[in-house]
């Protein structure tokens, strides 16, 4: 799948995957942990993933979200994907 | 400054102090010029790897922290550092470890501003990838342009750490002023603002921050910036020697809080 022909759409999901596994697995692992995981169940995605394992593999998680919304092919799936995760992390009854 | 009324641990009697002021009583301590006091310089696992330059004196005093004594007794540890020999140090640190991202931790950075600025400007030469610029947000929040000096560096990372979702909460935690509350939350508007690289953490460790607060927490980020709440990194308490020790003093029991460890 080329940059081009990866929606947007897969972006998101991408992005909703990523901050559930941050979640679990906290800051002091390099984002590519994460990647490596995701790149394992989501053999679809693999092109986009192994783009975000080049450009912030080495950072920490959070940071290369942070940095991800900079990124001009990034930004908006950021956004959106953001929006629908914190709706999540608001309905779960477990937060109270 | 009279040393016998400046903020050691906190107890329950502690009476809440501005931590402005503190800052500025911390800094006649542990800043000297563009020289700062540090204790050590060496790398951790944190972040992946991560050379981190140990600086002395902070501007809270949460009963929960990790870092060492010397936030507590400034005057006692740490020798001063200019910043270019401090960022000579953590770019050597960081070659010995193997590793391209620095920060400087155990202590609040944005407490000696001069060094700080230095140290960044510093930084701009090396070619190290990352600069994470932790701080838990009071003098970002007061000091707008602070903000904005810092958004004129390149690869500078913020990470916010907020210590409470409600004013009695902060103060009960961290011995500030209620008012203060508020400044870490005007910290990330001037970040977003100035367009500067950063996220957000918060001690959410059940044990300390209930789960009501927690959401009241998420909410209260949600409404400056979705996407900030939605990145939001949880932090969660360990036994740390220090942590310990400040959990007896402020009268929890360290034994019966971390039993499940």
């Amino acid at each position: 799948m080329s940059k081009a022909k990866a929606s947007i759409n897969d972006r998101i999901v991408l992005i909703v995957s990523i901050l559930r596994l941050c979640y679990d697995e906290g800051e002091d692992i390099p984002f590519r942990n994460i990647l490596d995981v995701l790149e394992k169940t989501w053999h679809k995605y693999r092109a986009l993933i192994r783009e975000l394992r080049r450009k912030y593999g080495e950072l920490p998680p959070r940071v290369a979200i942070s940095l991800m919304l900079r990124d001009s092919l990034w930004r908006d799936a950021v956004v959106v994907g953001c929006r629908k995760y914190l709706k999540e992390l608001l309905q779960d009854n477990s937060i109270g | 400054m009279d040393i016998h009324s400046y903020p050691r641990f906190l107890t329950v009697n502690s009476k809440p102090f501005d931590p402005i002021q503190l800052a500025k009583q911390t800094e006649r301590i542990v800043c000297r010029g563009d020289a700062r006091k540090y204790t050590a310089f060496y790398a951790t696992g944190v972040y992946g790897g991560i050379a981190t330059g140990y600086i002395v004196g902070c501007c809270l005093r949460c009963y929960f922290c990790w870092t060492s004594f010397s936030r507590d007794f400034p005057e006692f540890f740490g020798k001063f550092f200019k910043a270019e020999r401090a960022m000579e140090l953590l770019r050597s640190t960081a070659r010995k470890y193997g590793v391209n991202k620095v920060r400087i931790s155990g202590g609040e950075p944005t407490l000696c501003k001069h060094h700080l600025l230095k140290l960044l400007e510093n930084f701009q030469e090396t070619d190290l990838k990352i600069f994470i610029l932790e701080t838990n947000g009071i003098l970002l929040g007061a000091d707008r342009d602070y903000v904005r000096r810092i958004s004129t560096f390149d690869r500078v990372h913020v990470r916010v750490s907020l210590k409470a979702g409600d004013p009695a909460a902060f103060t009960k935690r961290t011995g500030a002023i209620q008012k203060a509350f508020y400044l870490p939350f005007k910290a990330i508007e001037n970040l977003l603002d100035y367009n500067v690289s950063f996220h957000v953490a918060a001690m959410t460790d059940p044990r300390i921050m209930p789960k009501h607060e927690r959401r009241t927490l998420l909410e209260i980020l949600a409404e400056i910036d979705p996407v900030v709440a939605a990145n939001l990194e949880e932090e969660l308490c360990d036994p740390y020697e220090a942590t310990l020790v400040r959990m007896a003093a402020y009268g929890i029991d360290p034994v019966r809080f971390f039993k499940h460890e």
